[in-house]
């Protein structure tokens, strides 16, 4: 059959492959356009795009704004893009951005805790500049409340933050610069294992924290409803602290810090020493005299410092009964002669005017006859007072002849008008400690 | 090829350029998080940027891959100058790269000086008990060394500390220098800073009498004030000098109302005249007539200021603080009259002084309320107790001097 030729019917369909062929054609060199074509850039603004925003002041930064303008070199791009995808100004979002980065939780809290702070000091900052510098009277004390009512809602959402951040301040991360603090607190619970030492230092914080926030809001003023709230404070102190520490553990930091305290530190004082005390003896010892006063870790947890002090656990008699029946009765008598103001005084002055040492032990035995004879004097002060005071001044004269007659080897010149001085101080102490 | 096939290889390429468009123009996936919610990668979903000049396309794909691909992990901790120069290199700020070193290279000393510090924690009674000074101080300098070696290296890592960021040693105090521009606040504090370091220096090297001494010193500070001469104009001079003035805590008085010239002129009168002489009295009460000198010489009284925060604090009814202040100096009055009272023996003495001490709690208690009152008797404690003790009877007169 010879080839179909062109009849205006058979003409059509010709025509129609021809369009489609060049409309295939168009298609064709518009999609290769397209796929050729560099693709256009993103912004970051969009909600969603699942990145960190960046610094504060720039939470409209596109990544047009970012620093990736032309002119800086790949490593400073990279260096920049990769701090600034982590930071944020919500703390909680730079938080989960470092931690999804693989940063450990306690350098988290070392990025976090400091910029919180800063946050918070800056706007506590910002306060001190309100106002008229020189307003007085009524404008300054309605001043003076309001900075002090932004300043504690400051203080408590600061607190909050850090506490829903997980990054409490923490006693193990203040610069040490106070270095006996530091061997103070190492002697004293060292010994704790590692989690009830920092929960121990912690609570002590937290107290310190909630003394500072009462000082500053009641300014030294307590009214019952304070009273109320603080012990409810003291309460939860104690109960975390009982969670914390076993009893017998917390007996043995309280002993130590009042050791390292009030008991002479590491430095054993001569005369304890010459009672040769067994450690077990000497444990026992810093519990009984430690018995007549509060430790300073008991003082801080208990809020002395707004409650009042609480009793010690032992009267002063209490202390003397104990110490006799742990040094037995050589030994306590030495101790009461060592740790007597009036025997002290006896050394010095013996060492003072260079006599022999036997003479403090005269002149000590001479003071302690003079305290038994004053006792009942005192006792009925003050009764007929002219009778007590030339009995008194009969007394003193006495004394002084002794303990003249006991110095009288010393060689220097002066030696009785000192003396002399020295007996009225003396006495003056018998009789306001009989 | 006949135009059937020609049109079907086009049909079909058609087809072909249309999935590709389509596959190349998708958008990109959002990440999703891993089961143990750790990703790790961040910012996946960041487009390769335009190249820089002189950047191939290859080079942005590796800087975007990097990153992507940063974990905290790529840090050795161990390796501290490396850990800072990581740090550095991921464009952490160099405040918080010592905030991050710092507190590492402090742990990681707690933990030698806890090692150290182990033999006499466990032994603390034992070497009490045998008087072991010697041992304790030798623990002493082996924590003093390990502290002394940490601050070295702290040193060598981060520096002196002196970063841009740091503070400065003279706190810039903002209230008292905000009326200057921040400009000249960093240029008032740095000098202050100065002055400071030059007067530690003078103290510290200084070897000569007082009088010389103090004539050292004075001319430093007329050296700072020189200085702060040239930095300052007059009128802003004048209110650091008065900011700055060891008066001008009274501008902290309440109960007293003073114009903000007054307070000022006061401030002057007193950097100007002794302080308690009468030519100051009578520049004051110039200023301020004589009924208002009286409230402020009043509420200068540290006492009236504590009854004020009282009655503030209480919610006391207006008048109450001048109401406890008069009550209270009637009281000290008559307490010391009985005390210097010579025709009363030691019992009546201290009899009558309990029942006025008693007398005026209950005007408290009725001024404040019962509450009040307990809030006033913790906080006047000392004021009681001095202003109502009985005074002890030396029978022999006071000691006649130190030994």
């Amino acid at each position: 059959m010879p080839a179909a030729q062109s009849h205006p019917k058979n003409g059509q369909p010709g025509r129609w492959r021809t369009r489609v062929a060049v409309g295939s054609l168009a298609i064709n060199l518009l999609l290769l356009v397209l796929l050729l074509r560099p693709m256009p850039r993103r912004s970051s603004s969009a909600a969603g795009d699942g990145l960190p925003h960046g610094l504060p002041g720039t939470e409209n930064a596109t990544q047009d704004d970012r620093p990736s303008a032309p002119g800086l070199t790949s490593s400073a791009r990279i260096a920049m893009s990769v701090w600034s995808q982590l930071e944020s100004n919500d703390f909680h979002e730079f938080a989960a951005n470092l931690r999804r980065a693989g940063c450990p939780d306690e350098t988290v809290c070392d990025v976090i805790r400091p910029a919180v702070l800063r946050s918070f000091n800056g706007r506590r900052g910002q306060l001190a500049q309100g106002g008229s510098y020189w307003a007085t009277g009524e404008s300054r004390r309605a001043l003076r409340a309001q900075e002090e009512a932004t300043e504690a809602g400051l203080d408590d959402t600061q607190d909050r933050l850090l506490a829903e951040l997980v990054c409490p301040i923490d006693l193990f991360d203040k610069e040490d610069n106070n270095f006996e603090m530091r061997l103070l607190i190492e002697l004293a619970s060292g010994f704790l294992n590692r989690g009830a030492q920092r929960a121990l230092l912690r609570l002590i914080m937290d107290t310190e924290r909630i003394v500072e926030r009462w000082n500053q809001r009641t300014r030294g003023i307590l009214v019952p409803e304070d009273i109320t709230a603080l012990e409810r404070e003291r309460d939860r102190m104690r109960q975390r602290l009982g969670q914390m520490l076993s009893d017998s553990e917390r007996e043995e930091v309280d002993l130590r810090v009042w050791q390292m305290t009030k008991g002479g530190g590491v430095t054993v004082n001569a005369r304890l020493r010459q009672l040769r005390l067994t450690p077990a003896e000497f444990r026992e010892f810093s519990h009984i005299t430690s018995g007549a006063e509060v430790s300073a870790l008991t003082e801080l947890l208990d809020l002395h410092k707004f409650l009042g002090d609480s009793s010690p656990r032992l009267t002063e008699a209490d202390v003397s009964a104990q110490l006799s029946g742990l040094l037995g009765d050589e030994r306590y008598a030495q101790y009461r002669k060592d740790h007597d103001s009036i025997f002290v005084a006896a050394e010095q002055l013996a060492e003072q005017h260079h006599l022999p040492s036997e003479a403090a032990g005269a002149v000590y035995q001479t003071f302690e006859e003079f305290r038994a004879a004053l006792a009942p004097l005192r006792a009925a002060w003050p009764g007929d007072k002219e009778q007590a005071r030339r009995a008194l001044l009969e007394q003193r004269e006495q004394m002084r002849a002794r303990l003249d007659s006991i110095l009288a080897a010393a060689p220097e010149p002066g030696r009785r008008k000192a003396l002399n001085s020295w007996i009225d101080q003396v006495i003056q102490e018998i009789w306001q400690k009989p | 090829m006949n135009r059937s096939r020609w049109l079907l290889l086009s049909l079909t390429l058609n087809g072909l350029l249309l999935f590709a468009v389509a596959w190349r123009w998708q958008p990109a996936p959002v990440p999703s998080a891993p089961a143990d919610g750790v990703n790790p990668s961040i910012a996946t979903g960041i487009r390769p940027e335009e190249p820089a000049r002189g950047e191939s396309t290859v080079q942005v794909a590796a800087m975007a891959g990097e990153v992507s691909a940063f974990h905290w992990s790529q840090f050795d901790l161990n390796d501290w100058p490396a850990y800072r120069d990581g740090l550095r290199g991921i464009g952490c700020p160099e405040r918080t790269v010592r905030e991050i070193l710092e507190p590492l290279v402090r742990r990681s000393y707690y933990e030698q000086t806890r090692a150290a510090t182990a033999p006499y924690v466990s032994h603390f009674w034992e070497l009490l008990s045998a008087g072991d000074t010697n041992g304790f101080e030798s623990l002493k300098t082996v924590l003093k060394s390990l502290s002394a070696e940490k601050h070295e290296i702290l040193k060598n890592l981060l520096g002196d500390g002196s970063s841009p960021d740091a503070e400065p040693t003279i706190a810039s105090k903002e209230d008292q220098l905000v009326f200057l521009s921040a400009a000249l606040q960093e240029r008032v504090v740095a000098s202050q800073v100065r002055h400071q370091e030059r007067l530690q220096e003078f103290s510290r090297d200084f070897k000569g009498n007082e009088k010389e001494r103090n004539k050292g010193i004075r001319s430093l500070n007329q050296e700072f004030d020189k200085e702060l001469a040239g930095l300052l104009s007059p009128e802003e001079l004048a209110e650091f000098r008065l900011r700055n003035s060891r008066f001008a805590g009274l501008r902290e008085l309440e109960g007293v109302e003073l114009s903000e010239t007054e307070l000022a002129e006061i401030i002057r009168i007193k950097e100007r005249e002794k302080q308690g002489s009468p030519a100051e009295a009578r520049e004051v009460e110039k200023l301020l007539g004589p009924d208002r000198l009286a409230d402020f010489e009043r509420a200068q009284q540290p006492v009236y200021q504590e009854l004020l925060r009282l009655s503030e604090r209480l919610n006391a009814p207006p008048g109450a603080t001048g109401e406890l202040w008069t009550e209270q100096q009637r009281a000290e009055q008559q307490a010391l009259a009985l005390k210097k009272d010579s025709q009363l023996n030691d019992v009546d003495r201290a009899a009558k002084l309990a029942s006025q001490r008693e007398s005026l709690r209950a005007r408290v208690g009725q001024v404040l309320g019962a509450g009040g009152q307990a809030a006033w008797d913790r906080q006047q404690a000392g004021w009681l107790k001095q202003a109502f003790q009985v005074p002890e009877e030396n029978p022999l007169g006071p000691p006649s001097g130190n030994p």
